[in-house]
């Protein structure tokens, strides 16, 4: 299992540098650029100029790759020796100027469209608020969903089984863009029971990430997790239903059923264990997705998470943030996938990795 | 038993979920030895890091709630372009020069100035009781960091300039003699202090500056009154460098100075009590959440949780204006003012069949500008037949002897004046004209164009018109001047918005036949010479004859673009707000703000 694990984490390390090279190259290549324009007003060359060489922009993409990777102390300490690579006289004019420290030491880089400000800062103020509602959302859904779709399986083709597909449906087919201001209208404007929009908490967090649960950071995330959760916990629960109907009619449990063993026994040990392992499936990455920000959510409600950076870096060009989250972004989704198939194992025995 | 069995069902399931998502937020009682030691650490790391304790504001502290509508990517004067930064500036700093109510130009720091006879050399006066100040973020207490000086005024012009800055805006400073060299040299270049010592600004005394400019310039007094030029606490920014803007580190001169600034999540000002005038700013703090939606800000507005709708947040919502006028409460606290900004329709001059004026005209005669602002836009715009927009020097937004064809009474006789420039360009009723119009993605400028679309389709029934769109970065690069003229449209939307109120910042910042916003490629040397005599020219009475007779030129003659409407903001203020809402390039003074306290704590159910 040792093995398997660590295999499987060196396997990530040429995927995730790969899929950070993706990013990093495609966004290069979109038209237009991080200092062509403020506002809506362009901006003369010798100033973009400027900006750029701050950057290093005018270095070739390979140079600026192997700076974000290594640094650029590296980059400039490679042309130092070997002057004749090319593109080195742009990285021996300005590498001095301290952009990156480099990935391999932590450093995702600094923005380009908030000055003065690292990535790291950015992500390090943004995440553990995207993470503290993706768990509580998740988590939220989990429990409505895997008792939904248990109920609606175990007791199929009746009023229960329809009641919950109902509820199922209805919560996958209302998108958050409509929940969210419904909740909000209800909750906080007409009933005035909760606040409209903002995160109840700030960092520096407990661990880096645990919310103090006050009164005020609770009042504030009730509303976010129930609109977001209630669309993940519909997909739980048809998810669950489906599968706890095929499992309990596997031999096996026909087996179990005829040692006489009692039904909830068969249910809890024998058939939702295995039938979790879809639901696991699904769950890794959708929590790695969900933790580090869902755009609309946080847009609707305020929050000041990391799924906004997502979606408006790409728009301003911040090349080293809209790479840097999607850094943050595929090293979960790695994790996640680990820890899925890890689960498979202890979920199905007969599943084994060595 | 059916009630222990799904007990049992439901504790698996938390375990299990918790185990799936390997989260330990559910269960804090678990780990109550842990914590406490860690909760210890936190609280050192707080007074290191310096950020500020928040404690719950007292209820009788006067405070101004609003949102910011997006993280204002700078507080640092020589960086900022954005609204929202330059009106978080506008609290904590002053500058040289000011503007009042009507977008004029008055005294701020500077109590008097005056240009010499040739109108190169601009002589400021300053007064000496303004003071930098510091906020020890642990204790708030404040810090006298000494007078505001005149040498504090060149650091930050230089500053600005320098390209080490590499500030967005520095260009603005171009008239300023040697300004242009310096901010354009290499960092490297040997001469690089000389050309920094050669920029044509200088203290006299601690408190006269004398500029040099490198051409006469009327507008002078409004650049000085622009963030770009704003003096700056050299001290601060040499120990602490890009940081020096956060909270806890940050030296201002103005009313406010910054108390907390969470990135991303929250801001928070406190007045400023060594200021000149502290007795006389009412409202303490102004805080608010950054809120990136603007229909949850209107919640919000409507629960009573902020003051206001407006900058730095948003504007009442385009879906939510209808239900606004209609609401007896709501719409009293509608506030419509002018804004300093145009919305236009710009033609590629030099694109076939674009090249041709008459066909330029007839299809800026037939957009039907009352119509569209009733129906569409709803925000109260005012339909626009001249390029500087109202409130700025120089507009003649009030003279429809120029172009006044744009925006007659009655469209159907517009509209048969559009019809028949159409026949005498060549295509009567659009016979044989095909042409591709461009705007950026976004809903509103796709409603907009749809409209004119169909308008031009109705006055000229022969003719094709097709709407295309791009994402915004990729199209101000197609509509760059030095783009290919294939990967043009035919029109183009496009809108101005003033960064100081004067009619240069229009016509010759945007139609020169060098600017890079010269989107519609007019280029004329008659226009040329004619603005930069404008900007040269003194006498305000001759500066705006001549501003009349570039727009005349540029829109009644040329017709290189359609100006549909000038801008207005819509704001909406609580009945407890008496404001003073100045000029829309700069941020309202918060400071000479009123709030009727008693009246919004009772709203508040406080």
């Amino acid at each position: 299992m040792t093995r398997y694990i660590v295999r499987r984490i060196l396997w990530s390390i040429p995927v995730i540098l790969l899929l950070t090279f993706a990013v990093f190259a495609l966004m290069r290549m979109i038209p237009g650029g991080p200092f062509d324009f403020a506002g809506d007003k362009s901006l003369p060359k010798a100033v973009t100029e400027n900006l750029k060489r701050r950057h290093h922009l005018e270095w070739p993409l390979l140079w600026q790759f192997t700076s974000y990777v290594l640094g650029d102390d590296v980059a400039g300490a490679a042309c130092e020796v070997v002057r004749v690579i090319p593109g080195c006289d742009a990285v021996l004019a300005t590498y001095q100027l301290g952009v990156s420290k480099g990935l391999i030491r932590g450093d995702l880089g600094m923005a380009m469209r908030q000055r003065g400000r690292t990535i790291n800062e950015i992500v390090a103020e943004s995440f553990p608020v995207s993470f503290q509602l993706g768990i509580m959302a998740v988590t939220l859904a989990v429990l409505i969903g895997i008792p939904l779709g248990t109920l609606a399986a175990l007791k199929q083709n009746t009023w229960v089984d329809y009641t919950s597909s109902f509820f199922a449906i209805l919560g996958l087919s209302i998108p958050n863009l409509v929940l969210g201001p419904l909740l909000i209208w209800v909750f906080a404007l007409k009933l005035n029971w909760l606040p409209v929009a903002t995160w109840g908490a700030k960092p520096p967090f407990l661990l880096g990430f645990i919310p103090p649960l006050n009164w005020n950071f609770i009042s504030h995330a009730v509303l976010p997790t129930v609109a977001l959760g209630t669309g993940l916990s519909a997909s739980i629960a048809r998810l669950t239903r489906a599968s706890l109907l095929q499992v309990i009619r596997e031999d096996y449990i026909r087996t179990a059923r005829a040692k006489g063993l009692r039904e909830r026994t068969i249910i809890v040990r024998h058939a939702l264990k295995n039938s979790l392992i879809p639901v696991a499936t699904v769950l890794g990455p959708l929590v790695a997705a969900v933790v580090t920000g869902t755009f609309v959510i946080e847009q609707i409600f305020g929050i000041p998470g990391m799924g906004k950076h997502f979606v408006n870096s790409i728009g301003n060009r911040d090349y080293p943030l809209i790479t840097g989250v999607t850094f943050v972004y595929a090293v979960l989704l790695v994790i996640a996938n680990l820890i899925v198939d890890i689960v498979y194992a202890w979920l199905d025995p007969r599943i084994s990795y060595d | 038993m059916l009630y222990k069995k799904w007990a049992i069902v439901a504790a698996v399931l938390v375990v299990t979920s918790l185990l799936l998502t390997a989260c330990p937020s559910a269960t804090p009682e678990v780990q109550v030895v842990k914590e406490t030691v860690v909760v210890e650490k936190e609280v050192v790391k707080e007074v290191q890091v310096e950020v500020t304790p928040t404690p719950v504001p007292s209820p009788d502290v006067v405070t101004l709630d609003t949102v910011t509508s997006t993280e204002p990517p700078t507080l640092d004067p020589s960086l900022a372009t954005d609204s929202q930064s330059i009106w978080w500036i506008r609290q904590l700093f002053v500058g040289l020069t000011g503007f009042n109510e009507k977008a004029e130009v008055v005294p701020s720091l500077a109590t008097e100035w005056s240009a010499s006879e040739d109108g190169l050399t601009w002589t400021y006066k300053m007064r000496n009781d303004v003071h930098w100040v510091h906020r020890n973020p642990v204790t708030g207490e404040f810090e006298d960091l000494g007078p505001v000086t005149a040498q504090d005024v060149v650091y930050g012009v230089k500053r600005t300039l320098n390209p080490n800055t590499a500030s967005d805006y520095a260009f603005v400073l171009y008239v300023l003699k040697g300004a242009e060299e310096f901010n354009t040299a290499k960092p490297d270049a040997e001469n690089f202090q000389e050309l920094m010592d050669n920029v044509g600004v200088k203290a006299l005394d601690d408190t006269t500056v004398e500029f040099t400019l490198k051409e006469p310039a009327g507008y002078f007094p409004s650049i000085t009154g622009m963030w770009v030029t704003f003096p700056l606490p050299q001290a601060a920014i040499e120990e602490h460098g890009d940081n020096w803007t956060e909270a806890g580190l940050i030296v201002t001169n103005g009313p406010y100075t910054l108390a907390e600034w969470s990135h991303g999540a929250y801001m928070k000002a406190v007045k400023n009590p060594l200021w000149v005038n502290a007795a006389d700013v009412q409202i303490e703090v102004i805080q608010g959440p950054i809120v990136q939606e603007e229909s949850t800000s209107m919640a919000m507005y409507e629960a009573n949780e902020i003051d206001m709708m407006a900058d730095p947040g948003w504007g009442p919502p385009l879906p939510d204006m209808d239900r606004i006028k209609a609401d007896p409460e709501l719409s009293k606290q509608l506030f419509i003012a002018p804004r300093l900004c145009t919305y236009y329709y710009g033609f590629v001059t030099t694109k076939p069949p674009m090249d041709n004026p008459k066909l330029r005209k007839a299809l800026a005669a037939a957009i039907d500008r009352k119509s569209l602002i009733a129906n569409l836009l709803k925000g109260e715009q005012r339909p626009a037949h001249s390029f500087v927009a109202p409130g700025n020097f120089g507009s003649v937004a009030d003279d429809l002897s120029v172009a006044g064809w744009m925006v007659m009474d009655n469209y159907a006789d517009q509209l048969a004046q559009a019809q028949a420039w159409m026949a005498e360009a060549g295509y009567p009723e659009g016979e044989g004209l095909n042409l591709t119009l461009m705007h950026n993605t976004s809903e509103a400028h796709a409603q907009i164009m749809q409209a004119v679309q169909a308008m031009w389709q109705e006055a000229f029934p022969k003719a094709t018109f097709t709407i295309e769109n791009q994402e915004w970065n990729v199209y101000l690069k197609t509509l760059l001047p030095d783009s290919p003229d294939e990967e043009k449209p035919d029109v183009y939307r496009m809108g101005w918005c003033a960064d100081y109120p004067d009619a240069n910042n229009w016509l010759n910042e945007v139609f020169n036949s060098k600017s890079g916003q010269n989107y519609a490629k007019y280029f004329k040397e008659d226009f040329d010479a004619l603005v930069l005599q404008a900007a040269s020219e003194s006498d305000p009475a001759k500066r705006q004859e001549l501003y009349k007779q570039a727009e005349m030129m540029l829109i009644d003659q040329d017709t290189a673009i359609a100006p549909i409407y000038y801008y207005t903001y819509v704001r909406l203020y609580k009945p407890w707000l008496t404001k003073v809402v100045i000029s829309p390039v700069t941020g309202d003074p918060i400071a000479e703000w009123r709030i009727d306290w008693e009246a919004k704590k009772a709203a508040r159910g406080q």
